[in-house]
């Protein structure tokens, strides 16, 4: 919910854009990003200003107003109120407390193997670290 | 005591993690003498500031990093919660343990986490289904509306019961 909207906000507030440039990072489909920027520009979050481009057309920057400022917070602690995860985890959960109880069944104590995966997960890290520093 | 993922295989699901997360209960004149005592014993000591809710210790051998907290998000370290640590074992045969977190504040502590992920979700549902007959439903309710995140557990609840029966 709101996830285009917050997504765009929040690059407009980190530094100064153009349409292109914006249209680019996000990726996707260009006219339902076009149509949010101007629905955005329409409800007063953000601001398009013209700039010289040398030569060309002047470049359209997108700026955030200090309405779209608030919109962002507000978006912000709405999404923080939201559960976050989906079907798949919820999925994850009963499948990983089978295996938990597996474990348990057949006399393993669940710290005992969670020090053991511990310890695979950070060799892995470890090695993964020192390869990238060669 | 413990808290976070290294708490959870006591309660729920067993998942790595490289986080290692610790409460301390402090009385007002402790902190100076404490960073004392760390660095001292060979720990480097950062973000340790007036106010932070958190400290960073090195042990400088191993170089492993521990967050320690002396205010956890959403909880108290007051007398009920740490009545309600438990103490567990590494193994089966080892002659020593050490305490985590109470499954209720551990949930609490979880949700409300200022950078609550989906992973937090999870680790929060395993433990409500796991220990679902244990869990002092009072209290977590208590623990829960003080910290703000009532209305977001019972969400969870309703979605689990809808799903799972």
């Amino acid at each position: 919910m709101f996830g285009s909207e917050m997504q765009l906000l929040e690059l407009c507030s980190k530094k100064q854009l153009g349409i292109r440039e914006i249209l680019s990072i996000l990726g996707g489909s260009r006219t339902s990003k076009l149509r949010l920027i101007k629905e955005l520009e329409r409800s007063g979050s953000l601001e398009l200003t013209q700039c010289p481009n040398g030569r060309g057309r002047p470049k359209k920057i997108v700026t955030l107003s200090p309405l779209g400022i608030m919109m962002l917070e507000n978006l912000k602690s709405i999404n923080d109120m939201m559960i976050k995860m989906n079907e798949n985890d919820m999925l994850t959960v009963l499948e990983q407390l089978r295996l938990r109880n597996k474990i348990i069944d057949s006399g393993i104590d669940p710290y005992e193997r969670f020090i053991e995966m511990n310890e695979i997960a950070l060799n892995i890290r470890n090695s993964a670290e020192s390869s990238a520093s060669i | 005591m413990l808290i976070g993922g290294y708490a959870l295989p006591a309660y729920g699901l067993i998942r790595s993690t490289v986080d290692i997360d610790m409460a301390i209960a402090m009385k007002s004149q402790d902190p100076i003498q404490l960073k004392k005592e760390l660095e001292e014993a060979d720990f480097q000591v950062s973000f340790f500031t007036e106010g932070n809710p958190c400290f960073v210790l090195t042990n400088l051998e191993t170089a492993t990093e521990i967050e320690v907290w002396v205010k956890p998000d959403g909880i108290t370290l007051d007398v009920e919660c740490l009545r309600r640590r438990r103490e567990v074992k590494i193994s089966r045969t080892a002659d020593y343990g050490f305490w985590i977190i109470g499954p209720e504040d551990f949930i609490v502590n979880k949700l409300a986490r200022r950078d609550r992920r989906s992973q937090d979700e999870v680790d929060v549902l395993s433990v409500l289904e796991n220990e679902k007959s244990r869990l002092d439903s009072r209290y977590l309710q208590t623990i829960a509306e003080r910290a703000g995140v009532f209305p977001l557990l019972k969400a969870l609840q309703k979605k689990a019961k809808q799903r799972w029966g």
